[in-house]
């Protein structure tokens, strides 16, 4: 095997060992689908909330990561993973790819198929039904229109790039410290936010009109900041992130 | 095979673990790490597998610098730690998966280590007890064929059958562009096995020299009475087996138990005597060494 440092031949190697190890998690996660998707209609006379069932999927999605590598540094429990000769490259891009793809895919899929059987017995239709609807823009043309980066696919994987850093960036206790690391986050940008709003609203000679231009243009650089630029950071951040962390 | 330069690493603010550690290992050698609880036997194995980061100095292993973890290098170490993670798979499942990742894997030699131990490769290795674990990723762990293998207590929760096997298959698979590295308390396990060997304690080598050279400068036997030369002594039946300087060249068997116990006892003399080479026959040099350890057992 070249031992150059990325080798498509590891990083298959890399990326099946990876599902083979997590196999009876990803079994889990495709089970609980399966149970929403029989149980939920119960406690909904008997019909399935299109937008519950969607908001579970979405969150399973975000704590992939944890439950995947939630010993990722751990000094005996992360050792085997640490030590697989591997680059860390190559150990990064099979996290992402399992966590961001794979597993996702595999679930908005398997989440497609019960949703066929369900259109094909009872004749109602979900959210999870349109399969491609999952992977474009729900928003009408008129309105500030990112193409897929607005999909519910990509909301739910950029949502989950703070997990996966998160997974990377702290050694133990990753969950709570994400969430923790989050909510300071938007605290963060709330104040940051408010105080550009207060000066964008009063001049030093009190009230003035807000610009519509200057608030869609702010609305257009913040909503690629959070849905492009913020989960190519994080991903980028835990790329970084993984090779320093020790064991 | 291994260059340790200037080594310093610290948990936290104030606990040193070393403080400029100089080291080289050789290929061809089974060394043995001995020292006492938290000398830093474990940080060292972990820093010479990457897993840790040196705060200053530099580690060079057969030309890499661990801590960049890259593909290469990973493929020709194993690090065996104490506490193994059993994994829900069986070792034929585990070999299948990891295997392919080692490019000196040897099937051949894995039936030959599993067949030593007398392991079931179809058990999972999750389901099976500490000793047979370890016993399964040990036959891993040698069938790789890294150049450079690490062992933290590897004979910890071994049956006695077991640790002899261990011996013959760890002597089996030395050759001379390998170097293995074995961190143990259990020293009897070792004994015929592992040569050089280096103590460490806190912040320093106390020593890392080869048998014979131990044996060169040290004596080991037993005599019916004590005397002040002695280096270390301990009482058994019908007198006391000894430690004390080889000053009429006899060659006489090591006892890695008692040489670790004179090393700890000694250790500025040892010190001086196999890492700073002074010559232990000019008893001068060592006088002043032996006068203040005689005071100390008087007091006690």
């Amino acid at each position: 095997m070249n031992t150059h440092k990325f080798s498509m031949q590891r990083f298959g190697l890399l990326l099946k060992s990876e599902i083979e190890r997590n196999r009876k998690d990803i079994l889990v996660f495709i089970g609980i689908i399966l149970g929403i998707y029989l149980i939920s209609p119960l406690f909904n006379a008997g019909r399935l909330s299109t937008h519950a069932f969607s908001s579970y999927i979405a969150i399973m999605t975000f704590v992939l990561p944890f439950v995947f590598y939630r010993n990722l540094f751990h000094n005996t429990k992360g050792v085997a993973f640490g030590m697989l000769p591997a680059s860390q490259s190559e150990k990064f891009l099979v996290m992402f790819v399992l966590c961001a793809l794979v597993v996702p895919s595999g679930m908005i899929l398997f989440s497609w198929i019960i949703s066929l059987i369900g259109f094909a017995l009872t004749g109602e239709a979900h959210m999870m039904f349109d399969f491609l609807g999952l992977f474009t823009n729900g928003n009408s043309p008129e309105h500030f229109n990112l193409g897929f980066f607005d999909s519910f696919f990509w909301s739910v994987i950029g949502a989950q790039s703070f997990s996966l850093w998160g997974t990377c960036f702290f050694k133990n206790n990753k969950f709570w410290k994400t969430i923790l690391s989050g909510f300071c986050f938007v605290i963060a940008i709330s104040i940051i936010g408010s105080i550009y709003g207060i000066r964008l609203h009063f001049n030093h000679e009190g009230l003035i009109a807000v610009n519509d231009r200057v608030v869609e243009r702010l609305t257009v650089l913040a909503t690629v900041f959070v849905q492009i630029c913020l989960p190519v950071l994080l991903w980028t951040w835990g790329f970084f992130r993984i090779r320093r962390q020790q064991f | 095979m291994i260059e340790i330069k200037d080594l310093s690493f610290r948990y936290g603010k104030y606990y040193t673990v070393f403080d400029r550690l100089n080291l080289n290992l050789k290929a061809g050698y089974i060394y043995g790490l001995l020292g006492e609880n938290g000398v830093g036997k474990t940080t060292l194995l972990r820093m010479l597998a990457g897993l840790r980061f040196p705060d200053e100095g530099s580690i060079h292993v057969m030309g890499h610098e661990p801590r960049r973890r890259n593909a290469e290098f990973l493929s020709d170490v194993y690090y065996l730690p104490e506490v193994i993670n059993p994994v829900k798979l069986s070792l034929n499942e585990y070999v299948k998966l990891y295997a392919p990742f080692y490019p000196r894997f040897s099937h051949e030699q894995l039936a030959y280590y599993i067949s030593g131990f007398g392991i079931n490769p179809v058990q999972k290795i999750a389901q099976s007890s500490h000793g047979q674990q370890k016993k399964a990723m040990m036959c891993f762990a040698l069938a790789c064929n890294t150049r450079l293998l690490l062992m933290d207590e590897p004979t910890n929760g071994m049956d006695i059958p077991s640790k002899s096997i261990f011996r013959r298959l760890i002597a089996s698979t030395a050759a001379d562009d390998k170097c293995i590295v074995i961190s143990t308390h259990q020293v009897r396990d070792l004994e015929n096995l592992i040569d050089p060997i280096i103590i460490l304690e806190k912040n320093r080598i106390l020593l890392n020299n080869s048998v014979e050279e131990i044996t060169r400068k040290l004596w080991f036997g037993r005599s019916p009475e004590k005397s002040d030369k002695d280096l270390y002594r301990e009482e058994s039946i019908g007198g006391y087996n000894i430690v004390g300087y080889n000053d009429r060249q006899e060659e006489t068997k090591m006892d890695i138990e008692m040489l670790f116990n004179a090393a700890i006892q000694n250790k500025t003399l040892f010190k001086r005597m196999f890492i700073d080479e002074q010559d232990p026959s000019r008893r001068s040099d060592f006088a002043d060494e032996m006068q203040k350890r005689l005071n100390t057992d008087r007091e006690n």
